[in-house]
Parts: structure tokens; sequence; C-alpha cells
């Protein structure tokens, strides 16, 4: 399936709009002495890339997975995570590749009719590879660089607090000659409150 | 004979019975950098602080190392700008290069920093080319340890095309940098010892095949380490401190007489101590006296090129304060001393300078002050009479006008620019293949300068100040080169002509406008002109190198205490570097002879925790991924981030 600019702009424009939505001042002192570190979500998503572009002439996507905690901040939410994905390559001459993506991001969850909740938010983190190669030295067979991106999520409760969830996700990797991959991913999600000694460190 | 004239006419000045209000005034013009200010800016390495210095302009050609003209007071030729830690001078400048990276002390040390952009006489030195005084934290009580990691990353890396039609080359990886700090602190005592360790790939496309090639290897790298010791005590009615330091750096050095950066390996060593004694409640003595070397060895190259180059400098400075209910005076006397180590064969190998110079602030009614100050400086048999004076008339509670005027003659021995090596005997380039002309005699520089400064608080949140100067140069020497493009070794190459008794004039203007919305939301916005008005043709030639319009615009938003998000646009006009011209077109495009004018988006966002002993923090730099190069034959800096992580454990354990 490809996802063609007109999807990406729908992301773009449903973040934007959240940043429009700017808090007032006494909206987010409200959230920051109630609300931030007071939970902790972690999730698991298995995530499957969707778009086609140059860099899928070279390798085949194949499944992923991604890791992640998410907390209320003092406005919005923070999220850290991982994903991790392997690209298996299409000549014998490239060598495949793992990725991993160590994110940090921020976002804002609204709450829909049905108990359904919509998260919007922006990643950016270091995008590492690690190339299958036994022709290259130790220092080259990883390579980093700086990848960022959208994420949008509806999740939906189905037990107390564990929460299921589909989610699409845009990263643009800042190599020379960019990497823009998009994912959907399903998982699941579990929010526990925050033991008071960690909040007290977090805030 | 002059001298003392002029020394009489001072002393008589100072015991002049004048009318004076009841404060003291503080003279000393200059822009205040804080530690806040460093970390909402996201900033890792100390030469960062140049790009929050608004009145002075810089350039780059690694990204490690930076040139810089302090509000028009020289050009890029001449880095003649001091430096000091604490009141104390460090010597780091090698051949008109002063890399902040090189002062043994990490960003984290920093308490605050005084950028002196307009000549004044601060902490025994005449600061005609403008200083950077970094003043660094006293330690809290007991026993404190400080630590911080950072690393940064360039994009542009090939990725994975490295495999297909579309691959590239690897570009600047930054880090990582670690530093550590421990220290110990009484009630009238402290020490404090520090490490740090700094590493950098100078990798650009622009820079990398010189590097490479010079240097044989597939990945330049500049490392550099360093260690300090820190002690002061409070006695004998006074304060007293020891700063001792230690930097090892193998680094590329560019030499622009020789075309391209050559490998170096570069060591700088500081002892010093500095203080005071209170003798009464009017009059104090200040010391201060140091002991440094710098020290350029040979790093592995292909042409074997070695500088063999050690400056070592004893200071000693004497000075007396006093201050009565009518003025407040200085007089001091300075000496200064600096044997050099070479293997070339040197006419002179010590040499000496002694200088003594007085200040007298006073104020001529409540709301009229004035100050006044000389400077007089001995080489050898040359004297260079250096002065200024300050009048500050405060208009009413919100308005102030503040105009300074300043003459300063020069030696051509105050400078370390390799021109004055060579003419002692120092034949680096000679040795080289490479040559130089001297074209007239180099004599003693002249410089007088005019600044106006309006300043008004327009109510409890905002500020807003207006500037204007004017700088009149004359006998400086510019070096001349038609750098010619050698696509083999991917360097430059010119015979050098220096060309002496040059004259010109700058004039320029300045706004800054400080504007607090709310308590948690505050911006800054300044906007700086400067231009050779006039001049002899190379002295505007090298001009047309600083860029003419500088403009920043920061945004600081501490939402609550422990998190806050910073921002900086930056504009800075284009510049236009005579002696690439040609090389430019010889190098098929690869570089230009103008850099472009640049807006750049940066931004930072900091979090503390545990109670502020955690500090991390994430920078993007050049957000729009913009083209930002500061120099024609340099690196472009393009989309990068910084990620640091700060501990802060003070007061883990004490005594008492």
């Amino acid at each position: 399936m490809n996802i063609k600019k007109p999807f990406f702009l729908f992301i773009c424009s449903s973040n934007i709009i959240l940043f429009v939505l700017t808090p007032g001042k006494n909206e987010l002192h409200a959230q920051s002495k109630t609300q931030a570190f007071d939970s902790f979500k972690i999730g698991l998503k298995f995530i499957t890339n969707t778009n086609r572009n140059t860099f899928h002439n070279y390798w085949n996507p194949e499944k992923g997975f991604e890791c992640f905690a998410e907390m209320p901040f003092y406005y919005g939410s923070v999220q850290a995570g991982v994903h991790v994905f392997l690209y298996n390559d299409k000549d014998n001459d490239i060598p495949e590749f793992l990725t991993r993506y160590f994110y940090l991001g921020w976002g804002k969850e609204l709450p829909l009719p049905l108990k359904i909740n919509w998260f919007n938010g922006f990643r950016v983190g270091s995008y590492q590879m690690i190339f299958d190669d036994d022709e290259i030295n130790e220092t080259q067979i990883m390579e980093s660089e700086l990848g960022a991106g959208l994420s949008s999520r509806l999740s939906y409760p189905v037990y107390k607090k564990l929460m299921v969830g589909i989610s699409v996700s845009y990263i643009a990797v800042f190599t020379y000659k960019k990497v823009e991959l998009t994912f959907i991913s399903v998982g699941a999600d579990y929010t526990f409150t925050t033991p008071k000694w960690i909040k007290d460190i977090l805030e | 004979m002059k001298c003392i004239q002029l020394l009489t006419i001072l002393l008589l000045i100072i015991n002049l019975q004048v009318k004076a209000g009841d404060k003291w005034h503080d003279f000393s013009e200059k822009q205040i950098i804080t530690i806040d200010m460093i970390r909402d800016a996201g900033l890792t390495r100390v030469a960062d602080i140049l790009l929050l210095a608004n009145d002075w302009i810089v350039n780059t050609i690694d990204g490690f190392t930076w040139q810089a003209s302090a509000n028009g007071l020289s050009s890029f030729q001449r880095q003649t700008w001091l430096l000091m830690i604490d009141g104390q001078r460090m010597d780091i400048n090698i051949f008109d290069i002063t890399n902040l990276n090189m002062l043994p002390i990490s960003i984290n040390q920093i308490d605050y920093v005084e950028i002196i952009s307009i000549p004044q006489i601060i902490e025994g030195e005449f600061t005609d080319k403008g200083l950077i005084h970094i003043h660094t934290v006293r330690p809290e009580a007991g026993l404190s340890y400080h630590g911080r990691l950072t690393y940064g990353n360039e994009t542009g890396d090939p990725g994975p095309y490295r495999y297909t039609e579309f691959k590239s080359k690897n570009v600047d990886r930054i880090g990582a940098d670690r530093s550590n700090e421990v220290s110990f602190a009484g009630k009238k005592q402290y020490i404090g010892a520090s490490q740090t360790d700094q590493v950098y790939y100078p990798t650009d496309a622009a820079i990398y095949n010189r590097n490479q090639i010079i240097s044989g290897k597939d990945y330049p790298r500049i490392n550099m380490s360093s260690y300090s010791f820190k002690a002061g005590i409070n006695a004998l009615k006074g304060e007293h401190e020891l700063f001792a330091g230690y930097t090892f750096v193998e680094d590329f050095l560019f030499f622009k007489p020789y075309g391209r950066e050559i490998p170096v390996k570069s060591y700088f060593t500081h002892a010093g101590v500095n203080g005071f004694f209170m003798i009464n409640d009017k009059t104090d003595i200040h010391y201060r006296c140091k002991y440094s070397t710098n020290r350029l060895k040979k790093r592995a190259n292909i042409f074997d090129l070695d500088f063999d180059r050690e400056l070592e400098n004893v200071y000693a400075n004497l000075e007396v304060d006093r201050r009565g209910s009518f003025y407040q005076s200085k007089i001091g006397i300075r000496f200064d001393r600096s044997y050099a180590h070479t293997k070339y064969q040197l006419d002179k190998d010590a040499y000496s300078s002694a200088a003594i110079y007085g200040q007298l602030n006073y104020s001529l009614t409540d709301n009229l002050h004035q100050s006044f100050s000389a400077f007089l400086r001995l080489d050898n048999d040359k004297i260079a009479v250096k002065g200024q004076a300050t009048n500050s008339w405060k208009i009413n509670s919100k308005q102030k006008l503040i105009s300074i005027l300043s003459f300063s003659q020069r030696n051509f021995e105050e400078d370390n620019s390799y021109w004055r090596w060579a003419e002692n005997g120092y034949n680096f380039l000679e040795a080289n293949s490479g040559g130089y002309s001297i074209i007239g005699g180099i004599n003693k520089s002249q410089q007088f300068t005019t600044d106006i400064i309006w300043k008004a608080g327009i109510n409890k949140t905002s500020s807003i100040e207006i500037g204007a100067l004017y700088r009149f140069f004359n006998n400086l020497y510019f070096e001349k080169q038609t750098l010619q493009f050698d696509s083999f070794m991917e360097s430059f190459s010119s015979p050098v002509q220096i060309s002496a008794g040059e004259k010109g004039q700058v004039g320029g203007g300045r706004i800054r406008f400080n504007y607090q919305f709310t308590p948690q939301l505050g911006q800054r916005f300044f906007y700086s002109f400067r231009t050779a008005i006039s001049g002899d043709d190379i002295f505007q030639d090298v001009w047309e190198s600083l860029a003419r319009h500088k403009i920043g615009f920061t945004l600081n938003y501490h939402p609550v205490e422990n998190f806050s998000m910073w921002a900086m646009l930056s504009y800075l006009s284009s510049s236009n570097w005579i002696e690439y011209q040609e090389a430019a077109g010889q190098s098929g495009g690869k570089y230009s002879s103008t850099v472009n004018e640049a807006m750049i988006l940066d931004m930072a966002a900091q979090k503390w925790i545990w109670h502020k002993r955690i500090r991390g923090s994430l920078l993007f730099r050049n957000i729009f991924n913009q083209l930002q190069k500061y120099h024609p034959n340099g690196a472009s800096l393009e989309l990068r981030f910084h990620i640091q992580a700060e501990i802060l454990l003070d007061s883990i354990w004490s005594p008492e």
C-alpha cells in the first residue's frame, strides 16, 4: 500500500492545529501541578512499513516492533521509545541492515466519543543503522543519523487501564539523500500510577 | 619622557577634588552571559559562547575553532582580543588563532561571561581589541561533584545509500565530550579539580579532502584533553585565588599563509595567582601573576611540517584601588617577560614589556558620571599610549546616555601573529617552500574609537538600547594573498605580501530591545551594523570579509521552574573574501569567495530532575537546514543536534 503525500499533510495539519491550541497560562499550570508525571504508560507495538520510494528499490522492509513509555508532562505528554526494524537487501551486492530508532517525543491526547483517545505528536531521535557487511571495518558497521517525524494514535480501553491501539507514524532520516518512511502499527499499552518517589525526582 | 608626563597628569587628576554623588558608577560597558543563559541555549563547548556575543562577528572553518571580530575593533586578520579566566589572562593565541575550546575548563564550570567590546582597562589590561572574561563557579560548601556528557551529530551522512549510486561522504560527528569536576569548600577556602575530553571530526565535504590528504587518515579527528585545578582562600582581609590548567589538543590548525590545515599537537599550560588585600576600608591592593607556556609540536603529516614553537610567559601585575567619597581610582604597574623556544634560529629569544596605568571614576553631579583612564606600555624601547574617557549622563530615572572615546597605540610586539615571529627569524614558511615580503615597515598602529549609547527602561518589563560607533585605524598591517586552488592537494597557495601602513575608518550602529511578555516568556532582539566607511583598498577588502548586518531574536520560555525552551532566529549578511576569488573559479564551483547570507533557527529545551541535580538538554541548530557557512573554504554546518546530560551533586558531604 502506498501512502501518498496528502496523508502526510493530514498528519502535519492535525499536529499544527494542536500547536496552535497553545495552552493558556492557567491551563498549563493546572496540569503542571496536578497531572505532570502522575502516571506512566508502557506499550508494545508491532509495526510494518507502508510507503514505497527510491529507498525501497534497494531494500525490502520486513516487520519490526516498538517499545515506548509515555508520561503526562506540564502540557501534553512526553514519550521515550525505541523502534526496531529490519530491511532485507534486494541485491546481493548491498547488505541488509537493522535499524534502531531511539526517540524522545511530545504530543497531546484528545478524547473522542466512544472512549476513544486520539494522540498526536512529534518525535526526534537517533536513527541507528547496523549493516550486515563483513567487508567494512568495525567503526563503519553502525551509522547513526538524526531522525524526526510525526505520530498519530487511536486507542481504546479494553480492560481497566489496558488499551489497544492503532498508530501511523512518519520518520524522516536526515541522511544526505533523505530516507522517508511511514509505518502502521498495532499494539497495546498499560497505564500505571507513578510511585511518589519517582514523581518527586521527575518534577 | 612622554610617559612620565602623562603619568604625572594622571596622578594630578586622581588628586583633584571633584563634586561627587553618593554611589559608585559602573563604567564598564559589557554584555553579560550567565550560566542560565548558557544552559537555556543548550551550549556544549566554551567556544559556543561566541554565538551569544551580540556585538561580535565570528567565522569558523571547521566548526571547532572560531575567529572573532569584537564590535569593529579588529578584522579577522588580527585575533588580538584578550581572554581571561577569573582575572587571569590566558595566552592561548597561536599565530593569530584563539581557540576558546583550548581553555582548560568545560562550559559547565562557567558562572558568567563578560563580553567587553569597548576599549577600557580591565584587570590590568587595556582591551583595545575586546575581551572575553570567563568567571568560573565558586564551589558550594562541602564536597561536590559535577559531571557532564554531550554528544552531537550533523545530518547529511550517506546512511544506507552508501551502497548505491547515491553514495556520499560521512560528515561531522560531534563528541562525545565528557567533563568531571570535584570540589570541596569550607567557610573561607575552597579547592576544585576538573577534567575535560572533547572529540571532533573535521570531515565536512569542504575540508575533508584537505585534512585526509595531509594526515593520511580516513577519519581526521581533533582530540582535546584538559585538566584544571583551582583553589581560593579569604585571608589577610582579602580574597586570593590560584588557577592552574593544562590542555593538550591534537588539532588541524588552519595556517592561511600555507593555504591549508596543518596537523599539530598543541599544549597549553597555565598557573597563576591573583587576589587582593584590603589595606583599609578605602584602599585595596590587587595582585596578579602567572606563568604559562604555549607550545606547538609536530603531529604526523605527509609533508613532515613541524612548527616547533614554544612561548613561555611570566607576568606580574600590582594595582592599588582607592575609594573615597569623591572618587574611585586605580593605579597599577605590570610586567611581562616572554621566552621563545624553537629549532629555528631567532634573532632574540627573550623579550620584555612593562606597563603603567591608572583610572579615575568620579561623579560631577548625581546624574553625571565620568571616567578617565590611561595606559602606557613599553615594549623594549617603544612606548604605546592608550587611554579612554567615558561620560555617563543619567537623563532621568529611565534614560541614560553614555559616550566613550578611546585612543590607543599598539606596538608590533604586542601581537602574536606569525609575522612578528617571522621578523625575529622564525622561518617556518621559507623552510617549507613558502615565503613572504613586507611592503613598508610595520610600525606602531593607532586606533581612535567613539561609542555613543542611549539606554532606556521603557517600563518594568522592557528596555531598549541604541548605539552608534566610529573607529579610525592608522598604520595597520594586512596579509595580501591571491590564493590559487591546487586541485590535486585540495588546498590553496599564494605568496604572502604584508602590506603595512594601512589606514581606514569603520562606522556602525546597533539596537537592542528586551521585553518580558510574562514572567515565563521573554524575548531579546538585537541588530548591529558595521562597515568600512573609507580607507586604503586592502583595508576595505579585508573588512568585506566581515558580515555587515547581524540580527538576533531570542525567545525564552520557562513555563515551570524545572523546564525551559529556547529559540534563536539569527541572520548574518553575506561577506566577500577577495583573496579566494581566483581559487573559487579554479575549484570548479566547490568553493566560492562569497559567503552567502543565512537566516538560521536554533531551538533548545532543557529539563531538570531530582531537585535540580540532573539536567538533560537537547539543542537543534539550523533547524531549517539552510546553507550555513562562515568561511569560503569552510564547512557548511547543516542541521545538527546536541544532547547533553549534566549531574550536579552539590554539598554531598560536609564536615560540619
